[in-house]
């Protein structure tokens, strides 16, 4: 009773197909659960074709970088493995990018609590600006390192980029919204900042279905840094903000929304001005 | 089969299991693949006996051997290799279905049932030395019950994980494995008697 038995080929053969009984698979498997040999022989009954594309994935997904903690908490959040690893790739989202924009927002801060008028013209500049660079920089042949396999697999081009421009927003309204706390001369009607940083935003995705994302949001960049210095030069910083001036973000950022949804494929063949 | 290039470190195809384990907790992916080639084929052909989607099988292998390299060292040293790796397929198995039924688990009855010629009476004693009386007494359970026996006493898993594979309530899992117990006391008693 003590000899020791293998399974023979024929099972081996049934089982594999499926065609074993079920007291014969049990013994089988309690079998192999302690012998190497008969692992190794159920081998050549497995097929090798299937075998191999696993294998393949798995040292792909062994030899990937670890998800940086960006990806890992938008996963957690319910963000499929594939979206959020688009996501995070963007530059605007890289700690090291998120770290400047704190440090530049912290200045802000500092200048403005220490003279008043200046202090509430740079912020009024900067903060507006901080989600159009974010949305800038978050897509196209200028800043990514994944573009080229952003455009080789078929993966949306829009949807990538209101994808990275949804998370944009996410992490730096809230930073920019927490600087505003430390400009002591900001009334909460300064909120109102809100609305030409949502405006410009959108008028930056809506122009990036002409041209590279980058230029227009320096062109953006360039046209609301005259026009908050001209109304620090007016000593009325605030001016920027006026309600018949709000009204117009509000119509800008509508105008926007609008062409960008009637030209949103366009982005598609953005792969072709680099 | 990869190239000897793959191998970052040297790996010896004649190493054992546990040996092969070290290498791999210390990053070596040469010596994951001996493991994958000695132990995928049958983790997949197990896997495929409890699951008729080979997409999800597919998955569940993938995810069991991703599992192994990140976390090669929390083998504790005692048992098979075998064993261990079972346990970590059947729990991804379990997980990669809870909630979606496109995977449907056959009891293997039916899978056996469709196409299979009956095993010679020659192997049916072989087989015999493993189980015995135990054997005949399993056969004699109703499909349900052996089931969530062959879930809880041969894969190891809890009642509740066995329920979730199969697709039943914890509890009703829970009475079928207290009554199969209970016939398979009966009948190995009274074949004693």
């Amino acid at each position: 009773m003590n000899a020791i038995w293998h399974v023979d080929d024929a099972l081996l053969e049934r089982y594999v197909r499926g065609a074993a009984g079920p007291l014969d698979a049990a013994s089988l498997e309690q079998h192999l659960t302690g012998c190497a040999d008969c692992r190794a022989r159920i081998a050549t009954h497995v097929e090798v074709a299937p075998l191999e594309m696993v294998w393949s994935r798995v040292r792909e997904q062994a030899q990937a970088p670890a998800p940086s903690l960006v990806e890992r908490l938008l996963t957690r959040l319910g963000v499929s493995a594939s979206d959020a690893r688009i996501v995070a790739v963007a530059p605007s989202l890289r700690t090291s990018w998120l770290f400047g924009l704190a440090v530049t927002l912290g200045f802000v801060g500092l200048g403005a609590a220490n003279g008043e008028a200046r202090g509430l013209a740079f912020f009024l500049l900067v903060a507006p600006l901080v989600p159009v660079a974010g949305v800038a920089f978050a897509y196209g042949p200028d800043v990514d390192p994944s573009y080229e396999v952003g455009v080789a697999v078929p993966y949306s081009a829009a949807r990538l980029l209101l994808l990275r421009t949804a998370a944009v927003l996410a992490t730096s309204l809230p930073l920019v919204l927490a600087a505003a706390l430390l400009v002591p001369g900001l009334s909460w009607t300064a909120v109102t900042w809100l609305l030409p940083a949502l405006a410009f935003t959108a008028l930056t995705l809506a122009a990036s279905t002409w041209t590279r994302p980058t230029f227009a949001g320096v062109g953006l960049g360039i046209a609301w840094a005259c026009a908050v210095g001209a109304a620090a030069l007016g000593q009325d910083p605030y001016a920027v903000l006026a309600p018949s001036l709000l009204r117009v973000y509000a119509v800008v950022g509508i105008a926007a929304v609008l062409v960008l949804r009637l030209r949103i494929r366009r982005l598609t063949p953005l792969g072709s001005l680099s | 089969m990869i190239g000897a290039t793959d191998f970052g470190m040297q790996t010896d195809p004649s190493w054992e299991d546990p040996e092969l384990l070290a290498a791999v907790a210390g990053g070596d992916l040469g010596a994951m693949r001996v493991l994958y080639d000695r132990h995928a084929p049958w983790l997949s052909a197990r896997l495929t006996r409890r699951c008729n989607s080979p997409e999800a099988v597919a998955d569940v292998l993938q995810d069991t051997f991703v599992a192994l390299w990140k976390g090669a060292e929390r083998w504790r040293g005692d048992g098979e290799v075998a064993a261990w790796l079972w346990g970590i397929a059947i729990r991804r198995l379990v997980s990669r279905l809870r909630g979606r039924r496109e995977a449907l688990v056959l009891p293997l009855e039916e899978v056996a049932a469709a196409r299979a010629p009956e095993p010679s009476a020659e192997e049916r004693v072989l087989l015999g030395l493993e189980y015995g009386d135990l054997g005949t007494a399993l056969m004699k359970l109703s499909p349900e019950m052996r089931a969530v026996v062959q879930a809880t006493v041969l894969d190891g898993l809890t009642t509740r994980e066995a329920a979730r594979l199969l697709g039943i309530p914890a509890n009703t899992a829970k009475t079928r494995l207290h009554r199969a117990k209970a016939h398979l006391r009966q009948d190995l008693t009274e074949g004693l008697a």
